[in-house]
C-alpha cells in the first residue's frame, strides 16, 4: 500500500520543476502573445483594447512588413545556400580520419560554433570597413559593404554563414562517416570514381541528414538578432531589417506590444509551417536505410 | 551518440547494435551502455517520433581502418557505373568486413551494395595502383584544408591582431595583418573603460547556474518519463517537447513584460531562470536513460531503494557522460546569449559578457582596437573552452540537435 501511493506522487514532484519552468516561461508567454496580439497596449504593456485581427491586418497591409518578409526569406536563403556548401567541402575533407590533420582541420572547421552573434559582429565589422578594412583589399573592391543598400544584407548574410557552417559541418562529417566502407568499397569495385561515389552513394545516404541540416540553417539564420543589431540596426533603409529585428524595433522602440505580438505569433506560424514541411519531406522523398 | 542511432532510422531494427561515431566525440560521451552492459536490444526498442527540430543525423559509424581510401580515384575496367547497385538493402549481409575496431558497428541492417566475388581482388589492386596518387591526393587534401581552416579562423586571428594594434595600425592603409608595434595598452583601456571582469564574474555566475539547473531539471523529468509509470506520459512528454516548437523570440516579449512587472528585471534571477530547463536536455538524457537496463533498477527496488534514493545514488553517477554533454552545451550558449541579457539588464553590475563588449562599439563612435581587445577578452575563455570540450558539444548536438 505504501508503495503503491508513493508511486502516485513520486512522478509528479520529479517533473514538477521542469514543468514550472515551462509553464512560466513557455506556455503561458506563447498564450500571452496571441491573446496580446489581438489587443492595443499602452506603452508600458498592458492590454488595453481588444482589437480582433486589426494587428494582422496593419500588418499584412503595410508595405514595411511585407518587405521584411521578403528580406527575411531572401536572408534565409543567402544563408543556407553557401552554408550547405561550404559545410559539406568541409565535411568530405575531413571525412577520413588522419591523425592530428583531420583533428585540426575538425577544431579550425567547427571553431565559430563557440563565437556569439555579438563577438561576431565585432571582428567582422573591421573586416567590412570600407577604407582600410582587408575585405576591400583582398578583393581590389572599393564597396561600403555595411552602408550599401546592396551589399548590406549580402554582408550581414556572410557573417551569419561563418556563424553557422561549424554546426553544419558537425552534423555532415558525423553522417559522412557514418556511411558503411563496405558500400564505398563495392562501389569503387564497380568501377565508380569519387565523384560518382558522392553523388550516387553518399549523398542519397546521408540524405536525412542533409535535409536536417537545410532546415537547422533556415531556422537558425531566421533567429539571427546579434550581428544584424551589431552591424546594420536593419538598414540602410530597411534593406537588412529581418522579422526578429523588426519585431525588437516594434517593441522595444516604438513600444507597440500588440503589434509586435502579432508579429510573434506570424514568426511562430512560419517556424510551424517549416517544421511541418520538414517531416513531410522526411516521411516521404528522403532516402532512408 | 549510441542510443540515438538505432531510434534515428531502419538501422538497427532487431539487434542492430547502436554505433558511435568515434573521432567526432561521441565516443567518450554516451557509450556506457557498453560499460554497464545493457543488451542490444533494449538499445534498439527506442520508438518515439520527435518533433523536426530534434532530428538526428544517421547511422554514425566508424569507418575504421577501411582498406580503401575514399578519395582513390583509380580508374578500372568494370564499365558498370557503380550507382546502378545502390541501394540494395542487403540486410544481414557483410558483416564479414567489419573493421576490427572496438566500437560495434550496425552494419547488419544497413545496405550494402551488392558485393561482387573478386571483391578482394579488386580492393588488392587498387592499393597497388593508387598508392602514389593516395599520397598527391593526401597532401592535395591536407594543402585545402589548412587554407579553408585558416580562412575560418581568420576573423578570430585578424580581432586578436587588431587587438594588440594601435589605433593608427589599424586604420592605415594598406591593411596591416600583423601587429607591428604590438601593445597591451587597448587590454588596458577595456579595464579602464568598462568594468570587464564583472561582466565575464556575472556570466561565468549565470552559465553555471543555468547548467546546474539545466542538469537538475532535466534529469529529473527525464527520470520520470523512463522510470515511472503515470497517468499523461505521453501526453507530457509531447507537451514538453512542444516547447522547441516555440521559438524563444516569440515569446520574448512576453517573457519581457512578465518579469519587468514582477519587478525582477535587472536580476540575475531574470537572466537564469526563464533557462533553467530544457526540453532539449530532458529529450537528450531520456535517451540515456532509455538504455539503462530496468533491471537495475528492479535491483535497487529490490535493495529498499526508493525512486530518490535510486535516482541519486546510482542513476546519476552512471549518468555522468550524457551530463557532461549538457552541461557544455548550456555554458556555451548562455554564455553567448545576446537578446535576452540585453533587454532585461541595465545596469553594469548586471551586464553580461556579449552585452557589456558590445556596449564598448557604442561607446565614443568605435575605437577598433579597444572593442576588439574587449571581444577577445571574451572570445579567448569561450574558444578555449570549446575546444576542451568539443567532443561533449558535438555529442550533445547530435543527439539534442536543436540550438539554444
Amino acid at each position: 500500500m505504501r508503495v503503491s501511493r508513493k508511486r502516485d506522487i513520486a512522478p509528479y514532484v520529479f517533473l514538477a520543476p521542469a514543468f514550472l519552468i515551462f509553464a512560466l516561461f513557455s506556455y503561458f508567454p506563447f498564450l500571452k502573445t496571441i491573446l496580446m496580439s489581438a489587443t492595443i497596449t499602452n506603452s508600458g504593456g498592458e492590454m488595453k483594447k481588444f482589437v480582433g485581427f486589426r494587428n494582422y491586418l496593419d500588418l499584412f497591409t503595410s508595405a514595411e512588413f511585407v518587405s521584411t518578409l521578403a528580406v527575411t526569406g531572401k536572408f534565409m536563403a543567402m544563408v543556407f545556400v553557401p552554408t550547405l556548401v561550404f559545410g559539406m567541402i568541409m565535411a568530405l575533407l575531413t571525412e577520413r580520419r588522419n591523425g592530428p590533420v583531420s583533428v585540426l582541420s575538425e577544431v579550425l572547421f567547427s571553431l565559430p560554433m563557440a563565437v556569439a552573434s555579438a563577438s561576431a559582429a565585432i571582428v567582422w565589422r573591421m573586416v567590412f570597413n570600407p577604407a582600410s578594412g582587408v575585405l576591400n583589399y583582398i578583393l581590389g573592391t572599393n564597396i561600403n559593404w555595411l552602408a550599401d543598400k546592396n551589399w548590406a544584407l549580402f554582408s550581414v548574410a556572410m557573417v551569419t554563414v561563418w556563424l553557422q557552417v561549424g554546426f553544419t559541418f558537425i552534423f555532415l562529417v558525423t553522417a559522412l562517416r557514418g556511411v558503411q566502407p563496405e558500400v564505398k568499397e563495392s562501389a569503387m569495385i564497380d568501377g565508380a570514381n569519387a565523384w560518382n561515389i558522392f553523388w550516387k552513394i553518399k549523398l542519397p545516404l546521408i540524405s536525412p541528414t542533409l535535409f536536417f541540416v537545410v532546415f537547422f540553417n533556415m531556422t537558425l539564420s531566421f533567429q539571427s538578432f546579434g550581428q544584424i543589431r551589431l552591424l546594420t540596426q536593419g538598414g540602410p533603409g530597411t534593406s537588412t531589417t529581418v522579422l526578429v529585428y523588426q519585431l525588437y524595433q516594434e517593441a522595444f522602440m516604438n513600444k507597440r506590444y500588440g503589434s509586435s505580438a502579432a508579429m510573434s505569433v506570424v514568426l511562430f506560424l512560419i517556424m510551424l509551417a517549416v517544421t511541418l514541411f520538414q517531416i513531410r519531406l522526411e516521411r516521404k522523398g528522403v532516402f532512408y536505410n | 551518440m549510441t542510443n540515438v542511432v538505432s531510434q534515428t532510422n531502419v538501422v538497427s531494427r532487431g539487434g542492430g547494435r547502436a554505433s558511435v561515431p568515434g573521432d567526432m566525440g561521441v565516443s567518450g560521451g554516451t557509450r556506457v551502455p557498453t560499460a554497464i552492459g545493457v543488451p542490444a536490444s533494449a538499445r534498439a526498442s527506442v520508438g518515439l517520433s520527435i518533433p523536426a527540430g530534434s532530428h538526428i543525423p544517421g547511422n554514425a559509424n566508424i569507418p575504421g581502418d577501411s582498406r580503401v581510401s575514399d578519395d582513390s580515384n583509380v580508374p578500372m575496367d568494370s564499365r558498370a557505373p557503380a550507382g546502378s547497385h545502390i541501394p540494395v538493402v542487403s540486410r544481414g549481409g557483410g558483416r564479414a568486413s567489419v573493421p576490427a575496431s572496438a566500437r560495434v558497428s550496425a552494419v547488419a541492417h544497413v545496405p550494402i551494395a551488392a558485393r561482387v566475388s573478386a571483391a578482394g581482388a579488386g580492393v588488392r589492386r587498387i592499393a597497388a595502383g593508387g598508392r602514389a596518387y593516395n599520397i598527391a591526393a593526401r597532401v592535395l587534401k591536407a594543402t585545402v584544408s589548412a587554407a579553408i581552416g585558416l580562412l575560418v579562423a581568420a576573423p578570430i586571428l585578424y580581432g586578436l591582431s587588431m587587438s594588440l594594434m594601435r589605433d593608427a595600425d589599424i586604420m592605415a592603409f594598406p591593411p596591416k595583418i600583423f601587429p607591428i608595434h604590438a601593445t597591451l595598452e587597448n587590454y588596458f583601456n577595456v579595464v579602464r573603460t568598462v568594468p570587464i571582469f564583472r561582466f565575464i564574474g556575472n556570466s561565468i555566475v549565470v552559465s553555471v547556474s543555468v547548467c546546474l539547473l539545466q542538469l537538475l531539471t532535466c534529469s529529473m523529468a527525464a527520470y520520470a518519463f523512463v522510470f515511472l509509470k503515470f497517468r499523461g506520459r505521453r501526453t507530457l512528454f509531447v507537451a514538453a517537447l512542444a516547447t522547441i516548437l516555440i521559438p524563444g523570440d516569440a515569446t520574448i516579449i512576453s517573457n519581457f513584460l512578465t518579469v519587468t512587472r514582477l519587478g525582477m528585471a535587472d536580476t540575475f534571477t531574470a537572466l537564469i531562470v526563464p533557462f533553467a530547463t530544457s526540453a532539449t536536455g530532458i529529450f537528450l538524457i531520456r535517451q540515456f536513460y532509455m538504455s539503462v537496463p530496468k533491471e537495475l533498477k528492479e535491483a535497487a527496488l529490490i535493495d529498499g531503494c526508493g525512486d530518490f534514493h535510486f535516482f541519486v545514488k546510482i542513476l546519476l553517477p552512471i549518468s555522468a557522460p550524457v551530463l557532461g554533454a549538457l552541461a557544455v552545451f548550456a555554458i556555451i550558449s548562455t554564455w553567448n546569449q545576446y537578446m535576452w541579457p540585453l533587454l532585461i539588464t541595465n545596469t553594469p553590475e548586471n551586464r553580461t559578457v556579449q552585452i557589456g563588449i558590445s556596449m564598448l562599439q557604442f561607446s565614443d563612435g568605435i575605437v577598433y582596437g579597444l572593442v576588439n581587445a574587449g571581444c577577445m577578452l571574451v572570445l579567448i575563455p569561450s574558444i578555449t573552452f570549446f575546444v576542451i570540450c568539443r567532443k561533449k558539444m558535438v555529442d550533445s548536438l547530435i543527439t539534442g540537435s536543436v540550438k539554444g
